[in-house]
């Protein structure tokens, strides 16, 4: 149960690209340490541990103060790292003559004396972590420093993990992921219960049940025959689990996140409902007046209150929509054909409506399946989505059951059409993490009265061929450095797709997009050939 | 810069150039007479009419241009004129023939260090600390990051990176010259099983060998082999190599990069190798403190790779006079 096992467990994972070895890797570690060590292990890989005990910033000024070594020296390492608990523990390097070094128990660190440190003042702690880094082997100083910050991210997805346990206790992968959902409180007990093999209803009883998703259409539409398939909107919105089991209730997200608290309405709402159940859903902000969704950009508002006032609730109303029943008074139905499922959902609203005199109940509300004869019809209301406020729509299958993941050929996605327009490069900057000293970061500018006027950045969508090639021409067709971030001579134009676009007064522009990425580097449009503010405003009036 | 060079030496289209002896040292593209600091390709020009060098140098310089150049060479030891310019060569350390190389003309005193390492290497002669007016230092690792190991730690490394897989194929990439010959001198007698090399490298190994360099024991990687021959050796591959049809032929197989930048996680995984081994044959930041230091220059300049951080900080710090030649990025 030690730093140092895991540390050695890191460095073998980052050697290694083979999703295989990673697999073999882990489940021999598995096999060789204590229940307590594996759930610490599971805790920290799968990223439960947000918590973040040091910023990677202070950590930089902590480092600067304990050795003396100038602030902007130390950042312009970061920006080639892209990473403050790699630099530091580089920097550390050929710092320190370790006099003696000591391993440390996991378990103590992250429990008791990592927490330790919020209790005492800024000098204490700094002389805190830097008894620390002169104690701990070097080797183990990146791991430590990531668990400071809080960044242990290391390549090791969630879902090798999963593949992992699930192979070391031959069950299912779908009932590890069961278990590895919601909260986790790393004890020898969390780990013996993931990987046992017996099932145990009730510990299962607050947890949501992993979500199907939908796959990109990409298959031609006519091959499909439109009766076997149910047709919905896509909002845009946070996708949510609603668990109601012996009057407990429990709100959670897709990302995994417990949000009873930031929407009491819902809550309260839930609880004068009689019977138990699952429902699958997304919680969107909604205007009644146009009976459709409010923008992306109102919700995350919400959520970042942790409970939200009276005024709040009000001002930015919330409404449930439910798309599917997944368990009915204790029974799960996922096994069940959509359209059965439906059917359920169907009449158990309808008791609810029916018995509830309760105003705000529509809050509460069923996706309306959409109506359609023929693959025109689905074209139309494709096209018509975002007269709805919606991204297109989803298609789903109704023989088809209630299965984790992407599942393909169940459940399709037809998003309608990107916005787009053609932009100029006007800035870039260099990236973080596995993108450090490349400039991948870009800002992009649309003609306004001759000028041209910066409306959007985007990082992705180049691949990587790409990305080196525009890194060395940045490089060399700089203009001006601010620190991380360079101006360019505006000469390239690139094809830039937005799902949403609306007036803003925080942007120079007037304009604010929503997801704007890179499609096509327009290798044959010259700067002049680029859109000017007014086609932005053109692509306002038609939405 | 032109305070102090108006005589000497002046930085042009990427190479330096000294008006007055009518030569330049290591130019980027083809000029009349070349000082050559050392022979890897971003330091040597095709086409120059006449090459000046280290004798070691002068025999990978006809490896690697053709054997038809004209090609002067002189020795550590042996100081020489071209027009009433004095230049002598001094051991650089980076690879086998690297040479620093004094200037001496005027008032003047310049010393051009190259790429040099100040760690252990017995594939070449230690690097020799020079005293000088004018330093050009190269700065290619020149960030508080870089502090290279011992190389006697990363070898063990590797013998146990390839020792820990002994159904796999190992294959370690590393520069043609001087790496791969660095690697197998450290490799001597370390207990791994097979040492493959690719042509390129086996080529330069030649040369080593006949110069009198110590290398452990290879062969030459051959379409004979069969996959499962490879499995538990050590194959020695130039970068260009890492690519997926080219390497499949190995079987089951693990890669690596031996280089100072694989010290930066996301520069290792950006480039998609299984691990990353930092030895480097550059200075590391304390080695090019150390060596700005003890040159005792009047003025310094930075050159290759981006100095401006150093520059700023040996300005500020030590007050040094110093600036960074305008990098080509």
């Amino acid at each position: 149960m030690s730093l140092n096992k895991f540390s050695k467990l890191f460095i073998d994972l980052d050697s290694n690209n083979s999703i295989n070895k990673k697999i073999d890797l882990l489940i021999n570690y598995f096999l060789s340490n204590s229940a307590l060590n594996n759930s610490w292990t599971i805790f920290l890989l799968i990223g439960k541990s947000n918590k973040r005990f040091i910023s990677g910033k202070l950590l930089r000024e902590y480092y600067s103060k304990s050795y003396k070594l100038p602030m902007w020296l130390i950042n312009t390492c970061y920006q080639k790292v892209g990473d403050s608990a790699e630099v530091i523990s580089l920097l550390l390097s050929n710092k320190i003559i370790l006099k003696k070094s000591k391993d440390i128990s996991l378990d103590d660190l992250i429990k008791n004396k990592l927490p330790g440190l919020q209790k005492i003042n800024e000098e204490e702690k700094i002389a805190k972590i830097k008894e620390y880094w002169e104690m701990i082997p070097k080797e183990d100083l990146l791991v430590f420093n990531k668990i400071l910050t809080g960044t242990f991210r290391i390549g090791v997805s969630r879902g090798i993990v999963k593949k992992s346990l699930s192979k070391l206790a031959n069950i299912d992968e779908s009932i590890i992921e069961h278990r590895l959902m919601g909260e986790f409180v790393p004890s020898a007990k969390t780990y013996n219960f993931i990987v046992s093999r017996e099932l145990d209803q009730k510990e299962l009883g607050y947890k949501p049940y992993p979500f199907q998703l939908a796959n990109t259409l990409d298959i031609p539409l006519k091959n499909l025959s439109v009766n076997e398939y149910q047709f919905e909107w896509k909002y845009d919105g946070i996708r949510g689990q609603i668990i109601k089991r012996s009057k407990n209730i429990t709100i959670w997200t897709r990302g995994e996140e417990l949000v009873n608290n930031s929407f009491p309405e819902l809550v309260n709402l839930i609880s004068l409902i009689n019977e138990d159940f699952v429902i699958d859903g997304e919680i969107l902000i909604w205007d009644s007046t146009k009976d459709c969704p409010r923008e992306f950009g109102l919700l995350q508002k919400r959520l970042r209150r942790k409970s939200p006032s009276n005024k709040i609730q009000k001002d930015l109303p919330i409404s449930f929509i439910i798309y599917d029943l997944l368990e009915l008074n204790g029974k799960d139905i996922r096994k069940n054909i959509l359209s059965e499922r439906r059917d359920k959902l169907e009449k158990l609203y309808l008791t609810w409506k029916n018995k509830t005199s309760d105003p705000y109940f529509y809050k509460l509300r069923l996706t309306n399946l959409l109506k359609v004869f023929n693959w025109d019809d689905v074209e139309n209301k494709k096209n018509d989505s975002r007269n709805f406020n919606t991204e297109g729509l989803v298609i789903k299958n109704k023989n088809s059951s209630y299965l984790p993941g992407r599942k393909k050929g169940n459940w399709w996605k037809y998003k309608v059409d990107p916005m787009q327009l053609d932009a100029v490069l006007i800035y870039a900057k260099a990236g973080s993490g596995k993108r450090a000293d490349l400039y991948t970061d870009y800002s992009f500018a649309l003609w306004k009265d001759k000028e041209l006027t910066k409306f959007a950045s985007a990082y992705s969508g180049l691949n990587n061929e790409e990305i080196k090639e525009l890194d060395k021409w940045i490089r060399k067709n700089t203009i001006e450095k601010f620190g991380p971030v360079r101006s360019v001579k505006p000469f390239l134009v690139f094809e830039i797709s937005f799902e949403n676009i609306q007036f803003s007064t925080r942007h120079k522009s007037g304009i604010a997009v929503r997801f704007p990425r890179i499609t096509k580097w327009r290798r044959d449009k010259k700067i002049y050939d680029a859109d000017s503010i007014e086609n932005a405003y053109k692509l306002m009036e038609k939405k | 810069m032109e305070k102090h060079n108006k005589n000497l030496i002046r930085k042009e289209n990427g190479g330096i150039i000294c008006s007055h002896g009518d030569f330049w040292i290591d130019p980027a593209r083809p000029v009349k007479r070349a000082l050559i600091t050392h022979a890897h390709f971003d330091h040597i020009s095709f086409g120059c009419e006449e090459y000046i060098c280290s004798p070691e140098t002068s025999v990978l310089l006809k490896e690697r241009i053709g054997k038809k150049i004209k090609v002067k060479s002189y020795g550590y030891d042996e100081s020489f004129k071209i027009n009433g310019i004095k230049i002598s060569f001094y051991p650089s350390g980076h690879i086998l023939g690297s040479s620093q190389i004094k200037l001496e003309g005027g008032n003047e005193k310049w010393l051009i260090t190259g790429d040099f390492k100040r760690q252990r290497d017995e594939t070449c002669l230690n690097y020799q600390e020079v005293k000088t007016d004018f330093l050009i230092c190269e700065s290619t690792f020149a960030l508080p990051i870089f502090n290279w190991d011992s190389t006697n730690k990363i070898v063990n490394q590797i013998v146990e990176w390839v020792n820990k897989s002994p159904n796999m194929t190992s294959i370690l990439f590393c520069y043609s010259l001087g790496k791969a010959q660095r690697l197998l001198n450290e490799l001597k007698n370390k207990n791994i099983k097979n040492i493959y090399v690719h042509s390129n490298i086996k080529k330069i190994n030649d040369i080593y060998i006949d110069q009198g360099i110590n290398l452990e024991d290879f062969a030459k990687i051959n379409p004979g082999i069969k996959p499962k021959d490879y499995q538990g050796s050590l194959l020695l591959m130039p970068p260009s190599q890492n690519k997926f049809n080219l390497l499949k032929r190995f079987g089951d197989y693990q890669t690596a990069f031996a280089s100072g930048w694989m010290l930066i996680r996301a520069l290792k995984n950006r480039s998609g190798y299984d691990k990353g081994f930092a030895i480097s044959d550059h200075a590391d930041w304390n080695g090019l403190i150390k060596t700005i230091k003890n040159s005792q220059a009047k003025k310094v300049f930075l050159d290759h790779g981006d100095g401006e951080s150093l520059a700023k900080y040996l300005s500020i710090e030590e007050n040094i006079e110093i600036e960074s030649f305008k990098t080509k990025q």
